[in-house]
């Protein structure tokens, strides 16, 4: 048994569908990274994985229980927690208060400060400042602190790299890598190829609301860099 | 060869972040120019600051010789410059028809060119465009994919010197965006319209672009023909990111 | 100086109120993304049932204030947002406006229910007027209230709970953090509906202890006024905070306390202005809630910010719209037949208000502009004519001549160009706003003045001399439309006329633009097209629209007063065209009849019986029906949620069946035609004929549908047998 498994799962916008009866699993400690152009339907399904979008036809479960009808903030409960696209963190609150709302997932306020300013001391430095006046980079790590902190059993992070810089980039990954080493699992949407395939222990490509070829990081490296350079 | 348009030392920031740092770049008449770049590069944020959505911090546009750095979006429609959305921007309320026909009734009210009947250009538009079939079709029940070709169509109505297409190949299949490629090159081919392209499906820009521009966190990173660009590592690594010793 | 300290206090004292009043509205708009026109009627239910508690019941005060403020207000608060305000994702500004609107009208329908407005509802102060300190300013006495300093103290004590709240407690952070985003705070593992659902209660509770102490610093509960009151101050100050900011709402609300404090305050201390003072109260806050809109920052210009939203509305052929002009012509001219003249008269009003919903239906439902002041304009070309447009000796020979009528309609265009071009930076919320703060000001300020107001340069009057006016019928060259059976079928002429013009503007290249204007600003000026004069335009082609149906309104009223104007009026109406279908002209006969006949009609009815028989019991009585109908209408607009695209579309569908089954389409014409006959030969009343109309109406649809089912669910070979044999023959 996987520790998530998608069967034929098909999601719309109203009446346009953009995820078209996709299936995988994901393996408990496994990294999975989830590649391909934009608009093909990876973040649409990483929010129906999280569940923020709900599927039109397909079932999930999660660790031997069918959460497809659950909501977002139950399987944070069951143990999956999402970075969405963008900056997952809330501009207008503080370090400390965005920190303070993941002890929804029942971890108490002195361990996640503990945890994550353990981690992160820049984000101590700065723990009384709005989140969203921070550098990219360190919101990010707000973000991935909320990770570390909670520990989920399935860690779903869509384009954390975005807008970043290259060296930056590298830093968060090194993070995410030490997360992994820990024996979580991951699901990985990213556009940086060559920073996530390092990682990954499998990977996808998914164009046009499909998932078009899974193989090994090897293969699809080769894949892809004969498609994004139209070699 | 002249130079259609002429984008020179724009920036934009928003609230302290820097969206685009001096970009400078043209677009030749009877040409397909693309603009690629990783995500938040500023693709679409330049395409406002053509289009006159959005007012730079500073730089100039100008078309055809004339300066259109402090025109309104509708005075650069007037002057040939028409474009598409990233975001679906259709009359939802409209059918695919009628969102030809009033694009062109729009165009034919501004005293530019020639006037043209406006339900048969829409005809020969749809047709051209393979939409025939769902002409009187409400543009809201349209799948992403057939909806974005209604906005090049729309676009394509203002008979304009330069069209700006923002991601029109996103939510199609891999057929139609063969076929739309197709189309786009006859069209510039045959008619002499000038097409500037953001797209994140590299393979199509490569196949399609006369030139192309890569922009990188809000700076041109490298301006040449496809096969340069193809050549040119600095923007390998920007779209795969920087290169690993081993794989 | 004493006057100053005693204004100086008064106006602290409402000021902060009005903050308590607008914090609750910031915090469930941003909580939930709706803006509750309803806040203030909740402030005013409280009040009154505060009333009923201490002065009826002899509850203690404190007792009162506490179940009130902060059990009642909280319950029902969660009530509605759970019922009512979660259905509304996915629909348009105009629905989620008009459905608060609702909520406030039916919050007004029962306070006439439970409490007789032609009474006064007098609130004592809490500690009395003795209860007070004296101090001694500049040789005069100067009054410290209790029950300021208790006033002041409650708000103070509520901001520090709530700063605490947001800052230090978890749920209060989520609250906050949903503003940001609802979806992370999902993923973080919290609830957003329930913390939705708790800024509503939170929300319910402020506008509770505004509503309750507001009405004490009046001396009195009185609906009109005190909702209009919290409702303009509080959305004003809630505008200066940008919907956003607590402490700048807070600001907003003292700064609109001590305005009003100041200018009536002084302006009772001149001769020349004594007789504008009384207005300065709502006027002041109304003209700095314009003020305010338009300081705004503009909008990016944008698209639809939702781009498939779930109304939809089929635009007719023009052959279909003359078929309908014509049986509704038809219709009408049969039932004049058998009408007495003050039902005529009521529908003849009702035909001129569904020409003022005709103005809805063109500025909102084709070009995406929203107007909550439909009347106000209707006001301005009907006062006009009265005052340009008498002709002939005097009452009763005297008419309204076309070159009045054309003045009123100029003059109201004029007005709406004049509105819409500082309304050109605004859009949805704001664009409301600022058309209900002129509504409001027009007819709290102008019209309640009694002196002559003069629009300068032109000599064109504005105002009611003596509180009222009678707008005399129409002469047109040689004919004269007295009778109200002329009214009723020169309106409905008229008012077909207009429909059919307005379906054509619907189908022409100018209509097209204003659609494509309503779905993307953003896609239609980048194909050239110039916003700012097609708005204009809008406007202006609106305006005249209203000016036309107000002042045949007017006429068919006979004698109309300021109130005849009013903002909720205004407001129900709107509400009657989205009820009806707000992108179609059809919406707009609904909506106006509806609410000038429909509602007539039920309330006299109910009202007739209820004086006949009064001896039901309390509960279970005519009189309960009778306030039941009037609450129908705002019953419905809140239901709107479920269904936005309006209810003629569905009354539509419904008759269907009938016209695909020749047996039933006849039996029912039959049927009709005789109930119309006997009625027409006085073999029985004109309430038969309703009464029958009614029966049928719900019978032959009902018939018609279940001959379809059982017809469809017979084997389908045989309905393709007969074409083909009959091609074999």
């Amino acid at each position: 048994m996987s520790l998530l498994e998608l069967n034929n799962v098909s999601a719309a916008y109203g009446t346009i569908e953009v995820v078209h009866n996709v299936s995988f699993n994901v393996e408990a400690g496994e990294v999975l990274a989830l590649l391909g152009s934009n608009g093909g339907g990876k973040s649409t399904l990483m929010s129906v994985v999280s569940g923020i979008h709900a599927p039109t036809s397909g079932t999930i479960s999660f660790n031997g229980q069918d959460v497809t009808k659950m909501s977002a903030s139950e399987r944070v409960k069951a143990g999956i927690c999402a970075i969405p696209e963008g900056r997952g963190i809330f501009p207008n609150l503080t370090v400390k208060e965005n920190l303070r709302l993941a002890t929804y997932a029942g971890v108490s306020q002195a361990d996640v400060e503990a945890i994550a300013f353990d981690r992160f001391p820049r984000l101590e430095e700065r723990k009384g400042q709005l989140a969203g006046t921070m550098s990219g980079g360190e919101q990010q790590m707000l973000a991935l602190a909320r990770a570390f902190v909670v520990k989920p059993k399935l860690l779903i992070l869509d384009e954390l790299s975005m807008g970043l810089a290259p060296l930056i980039v590298e830093d968060l990954y090194s993070r995410v890598a030490a997360l992994a080493a820990e024996g979580m699992a991951l699901l990985v949407v990213e556009q940086f190829a060559r920073t996530i395939l390092p990682l990954a222990n499998r990977a996808a490509i998914m164009a046009h609301g499909v998932i078009t070829q899974v193989g090994t990081p090897i293969e699809i490296e080769h894949a892809l860099s004969a498609s994004y350079l139209g070699a | 060869m002249t130079s259609l348009l002429e984008v020179s030392n724009v920036s934009v920031s928003f609230r302290g972040t820097k969206a685009l740092v001096d970009v400078s770049f043209d677009c030749q008449a009877g040409q397909i120019t693309g603009l690629i770049g990783p995500n938040g590069a500023g693709k679409t944020t330049m395409f406002n600051v053509i289009s006159g959505l959005l007012k730079p911090t500073s730089g100039a546009i100008v078309l055809d010789g004339v300066d259109l750095s402090k025109a309104n979006p509708a005075k650069r429609a007037r002057q040939g410059i028409s474009r598409t959305f990233q975001r679906l921007e259709l009359f939802v309320s409209l059918t695919v028809r009628e969102n030809l026909v009033v694009a062109g009734e729009i165009r034919n009210s501004l005293g530019r060119g020639e006037k043209f009947d406006v339900g048969a250009e829409a005809d020969r538009v749809m047709s051209l465009l393979d939409l025939t079939d769902v002409a009187d079709v409400d543009v809201a029940a349209l799948p992403t994919g057939r909806a974005r070709v209604v906005e090049v169509a729309r676009a394509l109505m203002t008979r304009p010197k330069l069209v700006l297409l923002d991601e029109p190949a996103s939510g199609q299949s891999e057929e139609e965006t063969e076929r739309f490629g197709e189309l786009l090159r006859k069209m510039v081919d045959d008619s002499g319209l000038s097409v500037c392209l953001v797209e994140h499906d590299v393979p199509l820009v490569m196949r399609l672009c006369d030139r192309i521009h890569v922009l990188n966190f809000g700076e041109l990173l490298a301006s040449g023909t496809a096969a340069e660009i193809r050549q040119n590592t600095a923007v390998a690594d920007a779209y795969l990111g920087a290169p690993e010793e081993t794989i | 100086m004493a006057n100053f300290v005693v204004f100086l206090i008064a106006g602290i004292t409402s000021g902060v109120l009005f903050a308590l009043a607008a914090t609750g509205l910031v915090l469930t708009y941003t909580t939930s993304g709706i803006f509750n026109f309803a806040h203030g009627g909740v402030a005013m239910l409280a009040a009154y049932v505060f009333y009923q508690m201490t002065q009826v019941w002899m509850w203690p005060t404190w007792l009162a204030f506490v179940v009130v403020c902060f059990i009642l207000a909280p319950i029902f608060q969660i009530g509605i947002y759970r019922v009512i305000m979660r259905r509304l994702a996915g629909t348009s500004e105009i629905t989620k406006i008009v459905v608060t609107i609702s909520l406030m009208l039916a919050m007004f329908g029962l306070a006439q229910w439970g409490w007789d407005q032609s009474t006064l509802h007098a609130i004592p102060l809490f500690w009395g007027v003795e209860g007070e300190w004296t101090f001694h300013i500049g040789g005069r006495d100067v009054y410290l209230q209790y029950f300021q300093v208790f006033a002041i103290a409650t708000a103070l004590l509520l901001g520090v709970i709530l700063s605490i709240l947001f800052k230090r407690t978890r749920v209060g952070i989520a609250m906050r953090a949903v503003v940001d985003s609802p979806d992370l705070l999902k993923l973080n593992g919290g609830v957003p509906e329930k913390i939705a659902a708790l800024s509503w209660a939170i929300g319910g509770s402020m506008a509770a202890v505004a509503g309750v102490l507001v009405a004490q610093v009046q001396g009195n509960v009185d609906a009109t006024s005190l909702t209009i009151l919290l409702i303009t101050c509080g959305v004003t100050a809630a505008m200066i905070g940008r919907l956003r900011s607590i402490p700048m709402t807070v600001f907003g609300g003292v700064l609109i306390g001590l305005e009003m404090s100041f200018f009536s305050g002084y302006a009772s201390l001149h001769s020349a202005w004594t007789s504008w003072a009384p207005s300065f109260g709502v006027a002041i806050p109304v003209m700095s809630l314009f003020v305010v809109l338009l300081l705004l920052p503009q909008d990016r210009l944008r698209g639809a910010s939702l781009s498939r939203l779930r109304e939809r509305f089929v635009v007719p052929t023009m052959k279909t719209s003359w078929i309908a002009a014509g049986s509704l012509l038809a219709f009408v001219v049969g039932i004049s037949q058998i009408m007495g003249s003050a039902d005529a008269q009521t529908l003849a009003g009702g035909m001129a208000l569904s020409i003022m919903a005709l103005s809805v239906t063109l500025l909102t439902g084709f070009a995406g502009e929203i107007n909550l002041a439909p009347i106000s304009f209707g006001a301005i070309g009907a006062i006009v004519a009265y005052h340009h447009g008498l002709i002939g000796p005097g009452f009763p020979d005297q008419r309204t001549s076309l070159w009045g009528i054309f003045l009123g309609i100029v003059v109201t265009m004029i007005v709406g160009a004049v509105v819409a071009i500082p309304a050109l930076r605004l859009r949805g919320l704001h664009l409301a706003l600022a058309t209900m703060a002129f509504g409001i000001f027009l007819s709290v300020f102008i019209l309640s003045f009694t002196g002559t107001v003069t629009i300068p340069l032109v000599h064109i009057q504005l105002s009611f001399v003596g509180g009222a006016m009678t707008v005399p019928p129409v002469k047109f060259l040689l004919w004269s439309f007295v009778s109200p059976k002329a009214q009723l079928l020169s309106s409905t002429a008229l008012f077909c006329l207009l429909g059919i013009g307005l379906i054509a503007i619907r189908r022409s290249s100018y209509g097209r633009r204003l659609i494509a204007m309503k779905d993307s600003p953003a896609a239609s000026a980048t194909l050239g097209q110039n916003l700012m004069w097609l708005k204009i335009s809008a406007f202006m082609l609106s305006s005249a629209l209203a000016a036309v149906g107000g002042i045949l309104y007017c006429i068919a009223l006979g004698s109309v007063q300021t109130s005849t104007f009013d903002i909720m009026f205004s407001f129900a109406l709107v509400m009657g065209t989205v009820v009806g279908g707000i992108g179609s002209v059809s919406g707009a006969l609904l909506g106006g009849v509806g609410l000038g006949v429909g509602l007539t009609a039920i309330q006299h009815t109910f009202f007739n019986l209820a004086n006949a028989h009064n001896d039901w019991g309390q509960l279970l009585s005519w009189a309960t029906a009778y306030h039941l109908a009037a609450l129908l209408p705002a019953t419905i607009g809140i239901t709107l949620g479920g269904n936005p695209s309006g209810s003629v579309a569905n009354i539509v569908e419904s008759y269907k069946p009938i016209i695909k089954d020749l047996p039933i389409l006849i039996g029912t014409l039959v049927a009709l035609g005789i109930a119309y006959v006997m009625t027409l030969t006085h073999v029985w009343g004109n309430w038969w004929f309703v009464f029958c109309f009614g029966i049928i109406g719900i019978i032959s649809p009902a018939v018609a549908e279940r001959r379809m089912k059982a017809s469809n669910s017979q084997p389908p070979q045989s309905n393709n047998a007969q074409p083909e044999m009959a091609v074999l023959q």
